[in-house]
């Protein structure tokens, strides 16, 4: 199994978050997790990647368990997991060019003995007008090419998962239609993995293989996404698919 | 109340040409555009403190004022909320420190049950009163900006996507929330869900 997340629990202060919260996800698969804003998403997505820690549970890499912490980890561990911030504007330093945003990736991996994609390779897969725009300021491209740019950055590590959290809640319907499509691209060229956390699903148009919805701290429906919108149990769930239909019909 | 005539924005080595723009008192309007086409930048510029861009325009004004002769005193009656406003918390005070400043620096009074039952319409817990922003979630601190924007009593409500980390289920606490401001003051919201804007909206401006 690639990932396996195995009873995570976590509370701030007196405030539990999360409560005993599992599940797997095979190579090449993908998962989007749903639940509302507040409800622990981004907080389990943290704890995967290090950058939060639970209080119980754990998470396993090709059954290898890895540590809570992110500087505990060992580089490799840290490279196959990557992780697409909401907001593109912050996630990139907007003085740097395309290229130098990328080779500072390719510097840190070479310094760690790590092997990487090449550039072009990167920006060729998520868009080739990129190849012509090496040496563009980030500062000058729009919110969803800097998008397609930090999905280029994570693929420099030939990364293994790829969590998404909420990639394209900062686009507008284009954008988001285009991004969805490259993840799910990648997704099948790389067999890579993906969890995408996403508030605004659309069930219609969106193509993820596993749905997992988060309310009151834990899992309350986990299937195949096409599944979703006829099987889903959950008083939330259920609550969702109407709300959907109030504004997508 | 807002008239935009032969606007031309020059900002970042690009010129953004508006179409003219009329909004009447108590309208509220949507403003729906490809990201790049300027809807921000229009925001800034007219209803901003410092915008970094140039302003060409026959015509441009907030209640009869041209938009060059306003200054911060604008805010006595806008609530401008622009893009990523729930970055804008204050990290070493909690929620209600938040609300009670803001009341404060308009000279309104705390009023708890008040700000309890705007929560409960936004689908807050009150118990976050109690909560510092890095309890919060994205969507938690950007209905809280609305809420804040609202207690201020303005005449001049301004959304720059309000709703871009919430879920289906809370937008639409959000559109109830918005419809019952309907004609009682005017609104002005960007937002890339068009459904969103379709749901509560008089009219959509494309840009």
């Amino acid at each position: 199994m690639m990932l396996k997340v195995r009873n995570i629990t976590k509370s701030y202060g007196k405030h539990k978050i999360l409560e005993d919260i599992s599940f797997d996800l095979k190579t090449g698969e993908s998962l989007v997790l749903a639940g509302r804003s507040g409800s622990g998403k981004t907080t389990l997505a943290k704890i995967i990647i290090g950058l939060e820690q639970c209080d119980s549970g754990e998470v396993y890499l090709f059954d290898k368990k890895l540590n809570g912490n992110y500087r505990k980890r060992t580089f490799s561990d840290l490279a196959r997991i990557q992780y697409i911030f909401q907001d593109p504007y912050s996630a990139l330093e907007p003085n740097f060019t395309l290229e130098k945003t990328l080779m500072e990736t390719i510097k840190i991996c070479k310094r760690n003995k790590y092997k990487t994609m090449e550039i072009d390779e990167a920006l060729a897969m998520v868009d080739r007008g990129f190849l012509e725009q090496k040496k563009r300021k980030i500062s000058t491209f729009s919110g969803g090419q800097r998008q397609k740019i930090c999905i280029a950055r994570a693929l420099l590590t030939y990364p293994k998962l790829i969590i998404a959290d909420e990639a394209t809640s900062m686009l507008d319907f284009d954008n988001r239609i285009e991004i969805n499509s490259l993840l799910d691209k990648i997704k099948r060229e790389f067999e890579l993995s993906i969890i995408a956390i996403v508030h605004d699903i659309d069930f219609h148009n969106d193509k993820w293989d596993r749905i997992a919805v988060i309310n009151n701290c834990k899992i309350v429906d986990l299937m195949k996404f096409k599944d979703f919108f006829q099987h889903a149990s959950s008083d939330y769930s259920k609550e969702l698919i109407n709300s959907h239909k109030y504004f997508y019909g | 109340m807002i008239t935009v005539e032969n606007l031309k924005i020059i900002y970042n080595k690009k010129t953004i040409i508006y179409p003219n723009i009329h909004i009447k008192n108590n309208e509220f309007v949507g403003l729906y555009g490809k990201s790049g086409c300027g809807k921000t930048s229009l925001l800034e510029a007219l209803f901003g403190l410092d915008f970094q861009g140039d302003l060409e325009y026959d015509k441009c004004t907030i209640n009869d004022v041209d938009i060059k002769e306003l200054d911060s005193r604008k805010y006595d009656y806008i609530s401008y909320c622009p893009q990523f406003s729930q970055n804008a918390f204050n990290p070493k005070i909690s929620v209600t420190e938040h609300i009670r400043l803001t009341l404060k620096g308009n000279g309104l009074k705390y009023n708890i049950d008040e700000v309890t039952a705007l929560m409960e319409r936004l689908g807050l817990n009150s118990n976050l009163l109690n909560y510092f922003p890095h309890m919060l979630s994205g969507g938690q601190k950007q209905r809280l900006i609305l809420l804040m924007a609202v207690l201020k009593r303005p005449k001049l409500l301004v959304l720059d996507e309000p709703s871009s980390a919430i879920d289906l289920i809370t937008l639409r606490n959000m559109v109830e929330f918005l419809t019952s401001f309907k004609g009682k003051l005017t609104i002005i919201m960007v937002a890339h869900q068009k459904v969103l804007l379709e749901k509560v909206a008089d009219r959509i401006i494309i840009l």
